[in-house]
């Protein structure tokens, strides 16, 4: 079998699809290309394709990761080409390259992904300098326990590799986040800003900021970041 | 502000269809009242959308209901309903069309209609807004919302449609007023024009219909697709972002029944059977499946064994979905030994559920509905079926039938107990678990069926029989029963039979807060209650009482080409106990082929 990854983005209304509506999306534009795609094997044989990192509903992406087995080889560009004629607007991979098919899936390398988001701030509102917020001893957000379904509080300061806080020319603020996102440890970044506009009294709500990820990331043990479509 | 799965409110999805502006001349807002999951599982919006569109005077665009907090957001910032492909305001649309699918949907119209800015009553409505428009199989009794419509269509939709917008684009060219569009209109076979009447009541029954305009024909006739080889289907079906009830290629074999179930309304309304061929069939489904990328193709009838050319079709998709990793979905199969071989094939060592519809408990309340199964079938079937390996079943019936009484209750739970002892002394009472769900529904007489003139149980009456079986399945291992709420059912029988008394009672309850009625989480009973009994609507009312077999109908103005006569004889049969054979056997004169050639009369002579 051979794998190929792609790199796709997600821009406008089609940001409002749900990660398991995009696998399903995904999985028939591979039948509707009639790429001969891999099966695992079993009692429900299933598609032999990943979406890397899963995204927040309502985000969007610059650059996201797709892999997919297929029985025999391909031209990249031909695949790529097959796979974009099913997708609907908003939505298509940009790169295509075969890599080397291991065991594993490309989720298993990431460390880190690096998040915009822009949100609206009064024009004489100060603007929040991150400084004081990442002084802090603990950085907390609220989330849900997924068994109890109750608010807690999570300490998440490690998991925040860099965070900028800019104004645009427009007027608008805006955020720049290395947030963790492993398969085990990841922080969302809609959650950070929550707690940053807490933290600084800004009167936003989060689901009105357009979040935008723009690259994932693979760590190299000397702990520099690499995007991820160095690494294969 | 947020709301849940807002990908059914983008549009945009792979395989819709876009046109220009000015390169059409009638927009048609094609509306579904309820959800976007529940709505994009309908094969006939397919149907329609794909004959529709290839036309090039019309653009057919859909709208779905929106979920309750999509809705107070869409108010809150004061968007209008807008339609999927072009996100135009339904208000703008010429003609705004609804189906009518289920009862429990109409308040949704209601709603719709409000997100809209169109006003409610075809009264109210102006020259400027659209002509609002309903079809679908409760357009045979459309009396309950006939102040809402401009025209009604009833019957098969793919001539009709195409040709009714064709003309009222016509009109609108000539600058003719939208009374006299209807006046053009209502020539077609099939179109109803409610404000043309008015009907007439004495002492609180229906007594007549008076006809408004002279022209306005005495009685609408339903209109026919006579071959369904010659009609267009689908070949590029949507694809639902979001996940639908139903995702899967469809297949229609067959449109009608020849079995004469007496209860069931769509045995009757789209007589007579009309088959597509198995080639055209097999051709569409394929075709189906490429252009989705589908992984499941579903053959849709009312009866899929009853299909000529069930096995050359089966044999040659089998084949095919094999290969491409495709399952098959069989509903309304009935098992004979064929159909053991397929559902074996097809489900290979993962048995899914196996469904009977014995619908009643005895062979004497069987034979009273004309509900042509034994209990030899079912055993003999259960048989077989542990045989191979399925491990659970389950059983639809209903109460409250003609006739019923607790003898033919406690036969429900002895059909129970007779399957789990089969299944048990055939793993000698040891292996493995069998399951039998045993689901009531609570009849409600429909329109256009020999029953449509019965009374309906009571709730309280409901709630006993639901009681008594409930003590006696209890008591059986394995066996699990499942029944439905009673004031639904009374209210799906006030709205199915009613006449235009209700059209205030529907509008009320949605003015106190109904809708979304069939969902459980969202029906406000209360809201129900109040507008029936603000308008005198009670158990004593005609629709929940029964109706003389001697008097004028409400929904008599609607001829659905099974003759008045026939479904008054079956009526009588019935109480007499008497089975009438499927029509495959010998036909039964019901009419129907005064109007179109019935092809299965007599075959299996």
């Amino acid at each position: 079998m051979n794998r190929y990854v792609l790199r796709f983005y997600k821009k406008g209304n089609i940001r409002f699809l749900s990660h398991l509506d995009l696998v399903r999306l995904f999985k028939r534009a591979v039948r509707k290309g009639r790429i001969d795609v891999g099966f695992s094997n079993g009692y429900n044989p299933h598609e032999l394709v990943n979406i890397v990192q899963p995204l927040s509903l309502g985000y969007e992406t610059d650059c996201d990761y797709f892999e997919i087995d297929t029985m025999s080889e391909h031209d990249p560009a031909e695949l790529m080409e097959a796979l974009n004629e099913a997708l609907p607007e908003g939505l298509g991979f940009f790169d295509c390259r075969q890599a080397e098919r291991t065991p594993e899936y490309l989720s298993n390398k990431t460390a880190y992904a690096l998040y915009e988001a822009v949100f609206g701030l009064k024009s004489d509102a100060e603007m929040p300098c991150a400084d004081a917020f990442l002084a802090q001893d603990i950085i907390t957000i609220t989330k849900k326990d997924k068994k109890t379904k109750n608010d807690v509080e999570k300490d998440v300061k490690s998991f925040i590799k860099e965070l900028v806080i800019f104004r645009n020319p427009d007027g608008t603020a805006a955020a720049r986040m290395m947030l963790r996102c492993a398969s085990n440890e990841t922080l969302n970044p809609g959650k950070l800003l929550q707690s940053l506009f807490k933290f600084y009294n800004i009167d936003t709500d989060v689901a009105e900021c357009r979040i935008t990820r723009k690259d994932i990331y693979a760590e190299r043990p000397d702990g520099e970041l690499v995007p991820l479509f160095r690494t294969y | 502000m947020t709301v849940e799965k807002p990908a059914s409110y983008i549009g945009g999805e792979p395989n819709i269809i876009l046109k220009e502006d000015g390169t059409f001349d009638v927009r048609f807002a094609m509306c579904f009242p309820d959800t976007y999951e529940i709505g994009m599982s309908w094969n006939g919006l397919s149907i329609l959308y794909n004959i529709l569109n290839k036309t090039d005077h019309c653009y057919m665009e859909r709208v779905f209901a929106p979920k309750p907090d999509m809705q107070s957001a869409m108010k809150k910032c004061g968007l209008s309903l807008y339609t999927l492909e072009t996100k135009t305001p339904v208000r703008d649309a010429d003609i705004v069309g609804f189906t009518l699918q289920y009862e429990m949907s109409y308040t949704n119209i209601l709603s719709m209609m409000d997100l809209a800015g169109i006003p409610f009553r075809s009264s109210d409505r102006s020259e400027d807004d659209p002509l609002v428009v309903a079809g679908g199989p409760c357009a045979f009794n459309a009396e309950p919302l006939a102040d809402f419509f401009d025209a009604v269509l009833v019957g098969d939709g793919e001539d009709l449609l195409p040709e009714f917008c064709r003309i009222y684009a016509e009109c609108r060219k000539a600058g003719i007023s939208k009374r006299d569009s209807l006046l053009k209109l209502q020539k077609l076979q099939g179109v109803y024009v409610p404000s043309f009447y008015e009907p007439v009541y004495e002492n609180g029954l229906f007594v007549r219909m008076d006809k408004l305009e002279q022209s306005a024909p005495d009685r609408v006739l339903r209109a026919f697709v006579n071959d369904l080889d010659k009609i267009d289907y689908p070949e590029c079906p949507i694809n639902p972002l979001t996940e639908a009830v139903q995702e899967r290629a469809v297949c229609e074999l067959f449109r009608g029944c020849t079995r004469g179930c007496r209860f069931c309304q769509a045995g009757m309304i789209y007589r007579p059977v009309r088959e597509r061929s198995w080639k055209k069939n097999y051709q569409y489904g394929v075709k189906q499946l490429e252009n989705s990328g589908y992984s499941e193709i579903s053959l849709l009838s009312l009866s899929t064994s009853d299909y000529t050319q069930f096995e050359p079709l089966m044999l040659d998709l089998i084949d095919y979905c094999k290969a491409g990793k495709v399952s098959i979905s069989l509903p309304s199969l009935r098992l004979d030994n064929f159909s053991f071989r397929i559902l074996d094939e097809i489900q290979g060592l993962r048995k899914t559920g196996l469904t009977f519809a014995p619908e009643a408990g005895t062979q004497r309340l069987r034979d009273v509905i004309n509900k042509n199964i034994t209990e030899a079938d079912i055993l003999g079937a259960i048989d077989k079926a542990t045989d191979l390996g399925w491990s659970s079943v389950k059983l639809y019936f209903m109460i409250g039938l003609p006739s019923e009484t607790d003898e033919d209750l406690e036969g429900i739970a002895d059909i129970a107990q007779k399957i789990m002892d089969l299944a048990r002394s055939k793993n000698n009472g040891m292996r493995g678990r069998f399951n039998v769900s045993v689901s009531v529904a609570n009849f409600v007489p429909k329109p256009f069926t020999p029953f449509q003139w019965v009374a309906q149980d009571t709730p309280v009456e409901f709630a006993r029989k639901h009681d008594l079986l409930m003590a006696r399945i209890r008591k059986i291992k394995g066996v699990t029963l499942h029944s439905h709420e009673s004031f639904v059912s009374t209210l799906e029988a006030v709205l199915a039979r009613g006449g235009r008394e209700l059209s205030q009672v529907i509008e009320r309850a949605w003015e106190l807060g109904a809708a979304f009625d069939s969902w459980t989480e969202h029906f406000k009973e209360d809201a129900w209650r109040t507008a029936l009994s603000e308008n005198g609507i009670d158990g004593s009312h005609y629709t929940l009482k029964g109706l003389p077999t001697d008097a004028p109908l409400p929904w008599g103005i609607i001829d659905c080409g099974v003759s008045d006569r026939f479904l008054l004889d079956e009526y009588r049969k019935a109480l007499s106990e008497e089975t009438t054979p499927d029509c495959r056997h010998a036909c039964n004169g019901c009419g129907i082929n005064k109007y179109t050639e019935c092809r299965c009369g007599g075959i299996l002579k």
